[in-house]
């Protein structure tokens, strides 16, 4: 079975060749993360432009570099949500535009149950040699720039939310803080490698312990920045409370206090992630837990989570972590072996009820 | 055989265009308020199976490549990309305000051919006998802005008037018999089409992957 993967939900316009609902044939990512620098995170309208430029390039790529025609395709995967409205528009009619002119099946995949899928995707070179498929149950944590989740995982295709950011996402607090500390965008390499001059205790930062599993990251961000106004006021230079987080106060840090804070703020942000999903893996029925999304890229978290979890752990290649359509492409195979097809007539839709296909949502 | 698509205004529609025998087979138009990606495909499909037309059949595809609503703008090019690159044809993009020029090409009085822009703005052009022969490069502004600019006694106009428009321009003097009438303001995509026959007559056409929307804001003015 080949399936064609097309995201385009946020800043990456990307295309996968899946085979037999495991294996990467091609996995192809044009990254605008250079176009957004400036603005600091992704500017929308900007996002869709780009991907209207580049989507028929870019499926093209995945085509060739998998040594695959269309015709050789069972069915095409594309993200219909969540994201942004303008970007996922873009694969959607595309994708449909190949539908409408081969007859192949579409199925529409949400972008979260993609980055779940990321762990379902047989690595890459050696590694994929003896790889093994996590185990059900599974407990998922889904960190990323839009979303935190923990969710369980009974079955494929079904899901029950157990916990979510009540506001920040943790890959969110990440950008803001960057920009607080003026690092670069994207917030998780550039405060993690700031982080690896700092200590991590050198700030007493609090992790929020909200009731069930629900995370909160704006308390933890408002502590940031009351230590860097703090540590500005102790160089006499005057504060202007208005401008909070969206003004880099950098300017008046050291190069240590700034790996300081990042190391700090990294290790509080990682506690909150680690503590809440090893809570909930001692407290349910699971076999393993897989842990997705950007944020997942986190060298902390990975290390942290290994250590605390006596389970197996799961964690996408660092090539699957952020947005790309080898995941789509798994979670739409599937999908598809369930018989999920989608109308031409279906839709793209920016923020999808979650879990969007589960009979024991709560 | 060339299959239009149109979803650069709320005002959407598809054609389907023998160009051989210069005959238009089927064309549907309605008004889509925000619902192209919903609607688009389907009434493509549903139109060719009506007309008994395989996609094998068709050589060429005709888009609107704005200006117009970015987002609409954006799903008709992201469908006939998908389209071309499936059957390996090409795309002719052809502005928007050109499809109206060309509806009212035999027309000998300048044509003064508007969009809605949002906002209560108006992107428009002004053409004579046609789209080859533009007047003025597209503007944008507010309708007081259009009818600041010099024009003759003649002009007519044409395109996305709506009540507040129609209203503005009567306000402006501009005699009734100068603004087309709702039915002459839908644009065609049987006139997309046909349009885009005539593009590609004279050859070069774009490669799909260069082709890119028109926007009333360019990328660098966000």
């Amino acid at each position: 079975m080949l399936i064609l993967g097309i995201e385009t939900s946020c800043d990456e316009t990307a295309t996968a060749v899946i085979q037999d609902g495991q294996r990467i044939l091609s996995n192809v990512v044009l990254s605008q993360i250079a176009i957004h620098q400036p603005y600091g995170g992704v500017f929308p309208e900007v996002a869709a432009r780009q991907h209207v430029l580049a989507i028929d390039t870019v499926i093209e790529q995945a085509l060739l570099e998998a040594d695959t025609a269309l015709s050789d395709l069972d069915a095409l995967a594309v993200t219909s949500g969540p994201g942004l409205v303008g970007s996922l528009l873009v694969g959607v009619n595309a994708a449909k535009g190949i539908a409408l002119a081969t007859g192949l099946p579409l199925v529409g995949v949400n972008h979260l149950e993609g980055h779940i899928y990321s762990n379902w995707t047989r690595p890459l070179g050696p590694q994929g040699n003896d790889w093994q498929p996590p185990s059900l149950p599974a407990l998922l944590l889904i960190v990323s720039g839009g979303h935190t989740n923990l969710v369980l995982m009974p079955e494929h295709g079904v899901y029950r939310l157990l916990g979510h950011t009540i506001d920040d996402a943790a890959g969110e607090a990440f950008d803001k803080i960057a920009r607080l500390l003026g690092l670069s965008y994207p917030g998780g390499p550039a405060i993690q490698q700031a982080a690896l001059d700092g200590h991590p205790d050198a700030f007493s930062l609090p992790v929020a312990h909200l009731a069930g599993y629900d995370f909160s990251f704006s308390g933890l961000k408002t502590a940031v920045l009351r230590q860097v106004q703090q540590l500005e006021r102790a160089t006499g230079a005057s504060i202007d409370p208005g401008r909070r987080l969206k003004t880099a106060y950098a300017a008046l840090l050291t190069p240590q206090q700034i790996s300081d804070l990042a190391a700090s703020f990294q290790w509080a942000l990682v506690s909150a992630l680690v503590e809440r999903t090893q809570q909930a893996a001692s407290t349910h029925d699971v076999a393993h837990v897989c842990v997705c999304g950007g944020v997942s890229a986190n060298v902390l978290l990975r290390q942290r989570m290994r250590a605390a979890i006596k389970l197996p752990v799961s964690f996408p290649p660092l090539y699957l972590c952020t947005d790309n359509a080898a995941m789509i492409g798994v979670a739409g195979s599937y999908a598809f072996r369930r018989g999920e097809i989608s109308g031409l007539d279906m839709d793209v839709v920016a923020r999808p009820p979650w879990p969007h296909r589960s009979p024991l949502a709560t | 055989m060339i299959v239009a698509i149109d979803s650069a205004t709320r005002w959407a529609g598809v054609a389907l265009y023998n160009s051989s025998q210069a005959e238009l087979i089927a064309e549907n138009s309605w008004q889509s308020d925000q619902r192209h990606t919903v609607e688009m495909a389907p009434r493509l499909a549903a139109m060719l199976q009506r007309a008994q037309v395989s996609w094998e059949e068709v050589r060429l595809l005709a888009v609107a490549q704005g200006p117009g609503s970015y987002t609409g703008v954006r799903i008709g090019i992201s469908l006939a990309k998908g389209i071309a690159l499936a059957r390996h044809i090409s795309i002719v993009p052809v502005p928007t305000l050109d499809i109206i020029a060309y509806a009212w090409r035999r027309e000998e009085r300048p044509l003064c051919a508007l969009l809605q822009a949002g906002r209560k703005r108006l992107v428009w052009a002004f053409y004579r006998r046609g789209p080859d022969n533009l007047l003025a490069p597209p503007e944008i502004g507010f309708p007081a802005d259009l009818l600041s600019r010099p024009q003759t006694d003649e002009t007519f106009f044409c395109g996305e008037i709506d009540t507040a428009v129609r209203t503005a321009l009567l306000a402006g003097n501009i005699l009734p018999e100068r603004i087309g009438s709702p039915a002459d303001c839908a644009r065609r995509p049987g006139y997309l089409a046909e349009r885009a026959a005539e593009i590609a007559t004279r050859g070069g056409l774009p490669a799909s992957h260069a082709i890119a929307p028109i926007y009333i804001r360019p990328t660098a003015q966000l």
